[in-house]
């Protein structure tokens, strides 16, 4: 009688499966108690040789079965395209890449008094699409940027007769390499598939034109992420991933959205980016066409262009493709929250999901604001690689994303952030037995350390300062410090209109001591600050004797809120500010408690540190 | 007497058992040479994760029947039986090519440990094409 025993299962290593098997023939007896099989344990042996076999296979099988649940699932895919599946489900289009841009203007002087130049008769220019400006980054490295739309000069200036000059509006330039992508439809073949070949594609900046056959004209198509609002007229064409990773354009089935008719020629123009390495531009140059254009209101017909930034520009928004990790996030984000915005987290969900350039996000209710504001959505960003949006980022995520996602209602405001800048002095007791580092070199261990953390952890909405974490950290880094404390001095900046009169509130979130001091301004023929007394009452005093210029009050101070009110006088201007219309003003005050917190648009960094060490 | 069963392995030929149609295990000797026959077709990666481990006499039918050729033969040989069938202790190898250059008779000696016999195994290898 042959008597068997459980072949272990517990295993898919191939050493481990070829153990199991051998126990298992160990257990195969006959009658007699003697074992049928003995040479498992020789390698050349023919039964050893089935072993290897029979192992090999179940390690196989078991890989692939284990690779293919693997691949099934969000948390555990390993592979891109098993995501990009998965996303599909969801309706999710991963991001590729995304190409920095900028906004500038272009003006173009014409020299009407040279027989070689004119003003075009249809009193306009035109920037076609894919006309080049070279950027330059901090580090001197250049990058090429492109217009993906037309863009008409009109705004003419003859004030400096006989030089017209014209001058566009603000347009937004694209990073990258300008592509164009051609496809033909044909109905005759089965299954076409359009699919943009390019990994860096930007889909923001596709642009799709589809010329019916014989046609002069085309007809633009436009993307759609959804069936609603979309008819069999719709010209819309939806965007998703294939399997190699690739995007790939769907057109619509004559019922939600037009088939483009057999034969039409497609044409889709976009920006093959070069991701973050497009980020940091300042300096912009237009690159005239270097071919004849033949129309007459083309630019490349004139010569002398000046491209204007407005003050800050600065490239922005360039990111890389979602990478694996990414997309494992946000697909199960998006489908959460179902192409609706309605609490504040949604918000920052999809407008980080969306916008990726954002460093940090705050999104409130109105009627947390000192001036309650009810009914409103309040969004303060900060993006990356600077301290601000531009007036075009902000306007591009109110039409792109919340003026289509919004409850019926809504209406969110931007508020650019606010910083509170803290001046911070570190006192600290050094046993200088205890180290042989002198005292400029432990200043210089607590400075790396204070600014680590101010670039790690401040500098956005969410971290406050706190006092035990950044004394921690400089006694982890200077072991020899007995005891360290530090004061701190908080500040803030605020625009001031001038002969506004109304009552500003400077909001600095923290309690703070009496003793507050504005910067200076002008007041008649007296330089002034704001001050204020022990009632909390905000008066102008003057800077030569510090006495109070005027009786009446110009405001006061909630100092549980660290909350300052104040009225800008009428004709006071600010100094060291050239702005006829407003200016900046900054208040100091003393903070109550060792810890600095954010408040709604706040956010706060370290701008000075001072090390005092003695010994201990 | 019955035989004193030492070693007994699963019969590579499959042959049924006349009267139980089981598959009938080689024994002792037998199953030596049966593990030395396999050594002689071992190919590379016939060991799972190991590529290094192959002696491939069957390569060799196609390479030029020289003196060095059979000398490497019987090294392959040697480190086979030496490194995978620690049954036997190897005593010599033997490889004479045909006169016709279209194979040659692998002999290899070894004695049994557990038997204290000492068996000769021999293999013609001819290529057919």
């Amino acid at each position: 009688m042959i008597t068997t025993a459980e072949l272990p299962i517990n295993s898919l290593d191939y050493p481990d499966i070829r153990e199991n098997l051998i126990s298992f023939l160990q257990s195969q007896t006959d009658g007699q108690g003697n074992p049928i099989y003995q040479d498992y344990n020789f390698q050349a042996s023919g039964i050893s040789t089935l072993l290897n076999l029979l192992s090999y296979n179940t390690h196989y099988i078991g890989y692939y079965v284990k690779m293919l649940l693997n691949e099934s699932f969000i948390d555990s895919s390993v592979k891109r395209e098993s995501l990009l599946s998965k996303a599909k489900l969801t309706g999710y289009v991963p991001k590729g890449k995304t190409s920095a841009r900028a906004d500038i203007s272009l003006t173009i002087n014409i020299d009407t008094g040279n027989p070689e130049q004119y003003e075009p008769s249809s009193k306009s220019i035109l920037i076609p699409r894919g006309t080049s400006f070279s950027g330059v980054n901090t580090e001197l490295d250049q990058r090429i940027f492109y217009t993906i739309d037309d863009i008409f000069v009109k705004n003419i200036d003859y004030s400096s007769a006989p030089v017209v000059t014209y001058s566009s509006d603000v347009f937004t330039i694209y990073e990258g390499k300008f592509q164009e992508w051609k496809f033909k439809i044909d109905t005759s073949l089965l299954n076409q598939r359009y699919v943009i070949q390019d990994k860096n594609v930007d889909i923001d900046t596709i642009r799709m034109v589809v010329f019916p056959d014989g046609a002069l004209t085309g007809e633009e198509y436009f993307l759609a992420t959804n069936v609603l609002d979309v008819d069999s007229n719709s010209q819309i064409y939806y965007l998703t991933t294939q399997e190699e990773g690739y995007f790939e354009v769907i057109f619509g089935n004559d019922v939600f959205g037009k088939m483009p008719a057999n034969k039409s020629i497609v044409y889709v123009y976009y920006m093959s980016s070069n991701g973050e390495s497009g980020n940091g531009c300042k300096r912009f140059r237009f690159n005239k066409p270097s071919q004849d254009i033949p129309t007459e209101s083309n630019i490349g017909n004139w010569e002398d262009f000046v491209v204007v930034a407005p003050t800050g520009t600065i490239s922005s928004g360039g990111c890389e493709a979602e990478t694996a990790e990414s997309l494992r996030f946000t697909i199960p984000h998006h489908y959460r929250r179902q192409n609706r915005i309605v609490t504040r987290d949604d918000f920052k969900t999809i407008i980080i999901s969306d916008f990726r350039n954002i460093d940090s996000i705050n999104v409130w209710g109105g009627e947390d604001n000192i001036y309650k504001d009810y009914g409103k959505i309040y969004l303060s960003i900060k993006p990356k690689y600077a301290d601000k949006l531009t007036l075009t980022a902000k306007k591009d995520i109110q039409n792109k994303l919340i003026a289509k996602y919004c409850v019926v209602g809504m209406q969110p405001i931007f508020i650019d952030p606010e910083f509170v800048n803290v001046e911070l002095t570190v006192y600290a007791k050094v046993d200088n037995k205890k180290t042989t580092l002198s005292f400029g070199q432990i200043e210089k261990l607590i400075v790396d350390t204070v600014t680590d953390y101010n670039t790690v952890t401040l500098n956005v909405f969410d971290n406050f300062l706190s006092d035990v974490d950044l004394m921690t950290r400089i006694k982890e880094t200077v072991p020899a410090i007995k005891s360290c404390y530090s004061k701190k001095v908080v500040n803030k900046d605020q625009s001031v209109i001038y002969q506004a009169e109304i009552e500003t509130a400077l909001v600095i979130g923290n309690p703070i001591q009496t003793g507050i001091k504005s910067s200076a301004f002008t007041y008649g023929v007296d330089i002034c600050y704001f001050a204020d007394d022990t009632d909390g009452l905000v008066y102008i005093y003057k800077a030569a004797d510090n006495t109070k210029l005027l009786a009446k009050t110009f405001g006061r101070v909630d100092y549980t809120k660290g909350v300052i009110y104040y009225q800008f006088p009428k004709y006071g201007i600010l100094v060291n500010n050239n702005f006829i219309t407003n200016g900046i003003i900054n208040f100091t005050a003393i903070p109550i408690n060792p810890d600095i917190e954010t408040y709604l648009q706040n956010i706060v960094r370290i701008t000075k540190i001072r090390v005092v060490l003695t010994n201990a | 007497m019955k035989e004193l069963i030492n070693y007994s392995d699963i019969n590579l030929d499959f042959i049924p058992h006349p009267l139980t149609g089981n598959t009938t295990p080689k024994i002792n000797i037998e199953s030596i040479r049966q593990s030395i026959k396999v050594l002689f077709l071992l190919n590379p990666f016939d060991i799972p994760f190991n590529q290094s481990a192959f002696v491939n006499l069957r390569h060799y039918l196609f390479e030029n029947m020289s003196h060095l050729t059979a000398s490497n033969l019987v090294k392959r040989i040697e480190w086979a039986i030496k490194t995978y069938e620690k049954r036997v202790k190897f005593i010599s190898a033997k490889v004479v090519p045909y006169d016709s250059d279209d194979g040659f008779e692998a002999t290899v000696t070894y004695q049994i440990k557990a038997l204290n016999i000492t068996d000769t195994f021999t293999q013609q290898f001819q290529r057919i094409r």
